[in-house]
């Protein structure tokens, strides 16, 4: 057998195939992409659902007044706990002041065996739909669920 | 000077026409056409890497095109549920208009039309469940707040109770 009649070895990767592959998945993934982050937060308007609890539950009534204005109340039953009024320059320090009362809230001596359940909004006609969002926002990072919202405050 | 195919390092096509150029027309020069496929592989996998990693199968909801929404940092995921869209420009609910929030304060008739319709097709095709009541607010930034908990008040006499507020999520 001669040396010289041996045929080259072809080495070269067929790149074609993974070539069409790629194309295709970065066509889906191109169609498929989501480009804005739309999330969701859950408000539960009915409350009072919570009477077998075993710890005493309390509730935070907040009324949103004029921009950077807050009335907090705190309740456990029927009974008001707190009620204080909370002035800030502006939406952001006002959510701030609000984490605050909550934290402060928790320290009560009143709320040894209590937990604050449930937090029920009434914003006034002048703040707007996304401070709301804000004021419910902080809420939810102090770790309050379930949040109302109702139309009470007062119109312009 | 010809173009020496083995110098180029070309593959076994390339190869093959540019031995076949040489041996048809000796005089004239070979005009490579091998394309380097090389950069082009490496754009594609950087792309779908990108895009795997951006990729999300939870739910969408469909934003309207005036609707700003708020942002929050935390915000949960999207649920499949009645849409419905709030902007100055007008009210919709699943993408069919049902006039501005004036008209709708003024007249609820057809709103409350509209979710009594909704509820009673989901309890037709839910038959024997609990109906959820759930539904995704969609509301402008910039509406009043008042607005917004007035259309809430309307929802929750329709015992749509559980209401999802879409908002932007911000890290």
């Amino acid at each position: 057998m001669s040396l010289k009649a041996k045929r080259e070895l072809n080495s070269d990767l067929n790149l074609t195939p993974f070539i069409d592959l790629l194309s295709t998945l970065v066509c889906f993934l191109l169609i498929s992409a989501v480009w804005i982050q739309v999330a969701s937060m859950d408000l539960k308007q009915s409350h009072g659902t919570d009477g077998g609890a075993p710890t005493e539950t309390a509730a935070v009534d907040v009324v949103l007044g004029k921009p950077g204005v807050a009335t907090v109340i705190l309740k456990m039953g029927a009974r008001t706990l707190n009620r204080s009024e909370i002035k800030a320059a502006s939406t952001p320090e006002l959510v701030l002041e609000l984490q605050k009362k909550i934290i402060a809230y928790k320290n009560l001596p009143a709320m040894k065996n209590g937990k604050i359940e449930s937090v029920l909004v009434a914003p006034h006609a002048d703040v707007i739909h996304g401070d709301m969002v804000k004021v419910l926002d902080g809420f939810r990072i102090n770790g309050i669920s379930n949040i109302g919202v109702k139309p009470s405050a007062g119109e312009k | 000077m010809g173009i020496s195919a083995n110098a180029l390092h070309t593959g076994r096509f390339e190869h093959h026409l540019l031995t076949r150029k040489q041996k048809v027309g000796r005089t004239k020069k070979a005009l490579l056409v091998g394309l380097m496929l090389t950069s082009l592989v490496d754009m594609f996998s950087m792309l779908v890497c990108f895009l795997l990693q951006t990729f999300s199968s939870s739910p969408e909801i469909f934003v309207a095109k005036d609707v700003k929404l708020a942002d929050s940092v935390s915000g949960a995921e999207v649920k499949v549920a009645p849409v419905l869209s709030v902007a100055k420009s007008g009210l919709y609910l699943d993408k069919v208009g049902l006039g501005t929030v004036d008209q709708i304060f003024k007249a609820p008739a057809p709103f409350v039309k509209a979710l009594t319709t909704l509820k009673s097709r989901w309890t037709k095709d839910n038959p024997g469940k609990p109906f959820p009541g759930e539904i995704n607010l969609q509301a402008d930034r910039d509406m009043a707040s008042t607005d917004v908990a007035r259309l809430m008040g309307i929802l929750n006499s329709q015992q749509f109770e559980v209401i999802q507020l879409a908002v932007m999520g911000v890290q």
